[in-house]
């Protein structure tokens, strides 16, 4: 009899302890979506309109700590830029 | 009768004031800085704003490539001239590194202060500026006071819907009422060009 039981109190367990992950997850993904549409609403293209434009005729990003316009340090940046992007997408997934 | 009232259509059509170009409203604007405003300091860290650019380039990468393409870029808002430049490696698409690259520059150039923070001016001086353009003439990324003078006296003209020299508050419906108030140093209840222009040095001047 207690076997019976045990498998769909275990899952219904599992099921509880994941609720708060699933709503922090939740959480993000409005709050992240919140967040675009807000910046949306007064800039809609996310590159700057005018502005960016202006700025793409413009060498390079910085790299911080120290500004330099190495091949180096772009390509390094780049690679950066990646992974922390690949880190925070998902965390909005898990 | 249908000429009659083709005529009156006519003139009523003639007499509605030019429609001013939609610049976002000021509630719009605060909304957008307190949603980047993750630490509530009343300033924009970079960290913050590169936190924003992945969520941007994440709502325009649609098939979760990583990469936003050619078929994205036009529900992705990003103008295509700017698309072409900003992909560096020329591969048609662009990659995070070279979205945040454009992003970081954009940041950089509203940081007029150059502390490395954009306060609420700048900030705004940001979203009025990707409507009017501005030009770097001595091509440094940053923007000098002459060429802030340059792109404030596009922006007045653009706002300026009936041309008669003045800004009303409907007419710059984008800035907060205290700020209109603070700017408007004469109290007649409108800017004048000059009231506009020393309003927005007076206040990168003061942080405030």
């Amino acid at each position: 009899m207690k076997r019976d039981f045990a498998l769909p109190l275990l899952t219904a367990a599992l099921l509880a302890a994941s609720l708060p992950a699933q709503a922090a997850t939740r959480k993000d993904d409005s709050r992240t979506a919140a967040l675009v549409a807000a910046l949306q609403a007064v800039s809609p293209d996310p590159l700057g309109g005018s502005l960016g434009l202006a700025a793409s005729t413009i060498a390079t990003p910085t790299v911080a700590p120290v500004a330099t316009k190495s091949t180096f340090a772009r390509t390094t940046r780049a690679v950066l830029d990646q992974r922390t992007y690949l880190i925070w997408k998902s965390s909005l997934k898990s | 009768m249908r000429p009659r009232f083709t005529l009156l259509a006519l003139a009523a059509f003639a007499l509605l004031p030019a429609a001013a170009r939609a610049f976002p409203t000021a509630a719009q604007i605060r909304t957008a800085f307190t949603a980047l405003d993750l630490s509530e300091n009343d300033a924009i860290k970079p960290e913050e704003w590169d936190r924003a650019s992945f969520a941007l380039f994440h709502a325009a990468d649609r098939n979760g490539d990583n990469f936003i393409d050619p078929t994205e870029l036009a529900a992705s808002g990003i103008a295509p001239e700017t698309f072409s430049r900003a992909d560096t490696d020329h591969d048609g698409r662009l990659s995070v590194a070279e979205f945040m690259a454009m992003r970081r520059a954009l940041f950089e150039i509203a940081d007029i202060d150059q502390d490395d923070n954009l306060i609420f001016v700048e900030y705004e001086l940001l979203i009025v500026m990707e409507s009017v353009g501005w030009t770097d003439h001595n091509h440094n990324g940053r923007i000098e006071v002459s060429e802030l003078r340059e792109s404030l006296a596009k922006a007045f003209a653009q706002l300026d819907a009936d041309h008669d020299g003045q800004l009303t508050a409907a007419e710059a419906a984008y800035m907060p009422e205290a700020e209109f108030k603070k700017f408007d140093t004469d109290h007649d209840g409108t800017l004048s060009a000059g009231e506009f222009s020393s309003g927005y040095r007076a206040a990168l001047l003061t942080g405030e």
